[in-house]
């Protein structure tokens, strides 16, 4: 039973990780733009991440090593701090944009602007995360995340022709705006596969006490929780293809993209977009800012946990503290955070190879995982999908940018 | 050899220009879709008021902004004109008071 609530970690993390702020303004815009044709980017970060998120909850079962733990050992301090400092940027966009995310949420209900909202919700982070345990965040996170299964719900209300989704499945050539078309990819790619996910996994894993007897039940949690995730972006994408595509309406601002609940589901609809926003945003800054701390405790050998006191880590807490403050300041000053979002995605998929190259090297390192290292199947899919969301993500940043 | 580049300068700057234009009318037809579909949702009830608020005033900067561009001249005449009137339709709807009764 205990194992079965395990899941809860991988739900967690799919909720966080998968579907936020960077996901649903993705694939809305995806669905928006091009119908259902970019499906296929949805399924191939979520085959990816599926992957690495198994990967480092097996690695931190059987190692008893989170992936930043290993990798410090693995490869020195030189390298680890690089890895460090990229991290840092990239994880401070991306909370950014969480915060701003859970302040649009706020702004659509109260009409007050999301700049007004952004401290208080930065003190709201803190303040869960300064009080709660890692149980009480996750097993929170992952109940009211439920709430959005109302974009599956939503799909399935708009009656979606199925032959259109089903061919979504399979990558094609744009017919139209192909810049535009490619930087969209890359963004569904970075927000599907995004480091933080599987680097918060594996501490999650050792926050739970993982040990080989979980590596069954790990592969179940990762397919389970990013599967979840998956699903749950396909069904943005979907219902932005029956509601905005026809409408002709691209999203510019997140505030569009709340009409997308609206038309299938009324009033209720725009109010559980609002609240979708909000949570999803929430669980992904919990993971973004514990992550962040963990890369830096671990690395450093400082004293970490969600569930220690303050106190007893307080170089750990130190570092989520100061990023919530620095991020809604960002945000207060009234930085635009579908941009932000969307870039940070971007650059996301850019430094891929970078996160998971060394992280396949420790899989495949026998003095790690023993008899439970990488299959080829893994690997292979690790390496060809990361390559390609960095490749195409070093074409289609600067033409988008050129392109204004 | 010289003429051959000016050329095609002059047809970079073409394709580039044509581009801008599209993509100022792509923008201004997305706002007007944007305008049009809330005051559809505020008629039937399914926002709230509060939202159609934000939507106008995010529309009208939309506009603000196209004006302020170069493009915005070289844009279809009708183009134009629906955003404002897709503007004029959503803050009409708000100003009538019909949504204050379903708000509540």
């Amino acid at each position: 039973m205990s194992k079965l609530l395990q899941i809860a970690l991988g739900v967690f993390t799919s909720i966080g990780g998968f579907l936020e702020v960077g996901a649903i303004a993705t694939t809305a815009q995806a669905g928006a733009a091009f119908g259902f044709q970019l499906i296929w980017a949805v399924l191939l970060g979520t085959i990816c991440v599926t992957f690495l998120v198994e990967m480092s909850g097996r690695l931190a079962a059987v190692s008893r090593h989170t992936i930043k733990d290993a990798l410090r050992e693995r490869f020195g301090p030189r390298i680890y701090v690089a890895i460090l400092v990229s991290d840092l940027l990239i994880n401070l966009m991306v909370l950014a944009a969480e915060i701003g995310g859970m302040s649009l949420a706020l702004q659509l209900v109260t009409g007050i602007s999301f700049r007004w909202w952004a401290i208080p919700v930065g003190v709201l982070t803190w303040v869960l995360l300064w009080k709660g345990s890692f149980a009480l965040i996750e097993n929170g996170v992952s109940l009211l995340g439920m709430v959005a299964l109302v974009f599956v719900v939503a799909a399935y209300k708009l009656h979606p022709p199925m032959s259109q989704v089903v061919g979504g499945f399979i990558p094609t050539l744009p017919t139209e705006r192909p810049y535009h078309y490619w930087f969209t990819a890359v963004s569904i790619l970075g927000a599907a596969i995004s480091p933080y996910l599987f680097y918060f996994y594996s501490s999650g894993a050792i926050e739970d006490e993982w040990d080989e007897g979980h590596v069954g039940v790990n592969r179940a949690v990762a397919a389970v929780g990013m599967g979840f995730g998956g699903v749950l972006a396909i069904a943005v994408l979907v219902v932005a293809a029956m509601v905005l595509h026809p409408a002709g309406i691209e999203p510019e601002r997140f505030e569009q993209a709340a009409l997308l609940l609206s038309e299938p589901l009324g009033r209720w609809g725009f109010y559980l977009f609002a609240a979708t926003l909000f949570i999803s945003c929430l669980g992904a800054a919990f993971e973004l800012a514990l992550a962040t701390s963990y890369s830096f405790a671990q690395g450093f050998g400082w004293n970490w946990g969600e569930s220690v006191r303050p106190r007893d880590a307080s170089r750990f807490t130190l570092i989520y503290t100061a990023m919530i403050a620095v991020v809604s300041l960002l945000m207060m000053s009234g930085i635009d955070p579908l941009r932000i979002t969307l870039f940070s995605m971007a650059l996301t998929s850019l430094t891929l190879p970078l996160v998971t190259f060394p992280f396949l090297i420790l899989m495949n390192d026998g003095d790690y995982v023993g008899e439970y290292g990488n299959g080829w199947i893994s690997n292979a899919a690790v390496v060809v999908i990361s390559l390609l969301a960095s490749l195409l993500a070093l074409v289609a940043i600067p033409l988008q940018l050129l392109g204004g | 050899m010289a003429l051959k580049g000016a050329v095609m300068a002059v047809l970079t700057a073409c394709s580039s220009s044509a581009k801008k234009i599209e993509k100022s009318a792509h923008t201004v037809r997305s706002w007007t879709a944007t305008a049009d579909a809330t005051t559809n949702a505020l008629a039937a009830g399914s926002v709230p008021r509060v939202y159609g608020v934000q939507i106008r005033g995010a529309a009208e900067q939309a506009r603000r902004q196209a004006v302020a561009q170069a493009e915005w001249e070289s844009l279809p005449a009708h183009t134009r004109r629906e955003l404002e009137q897709a503007i004029t339709r959503l803050q009409f709807w708000l100003a009538s008071g019909d949504t204050t009764s379903r708000d509540e």
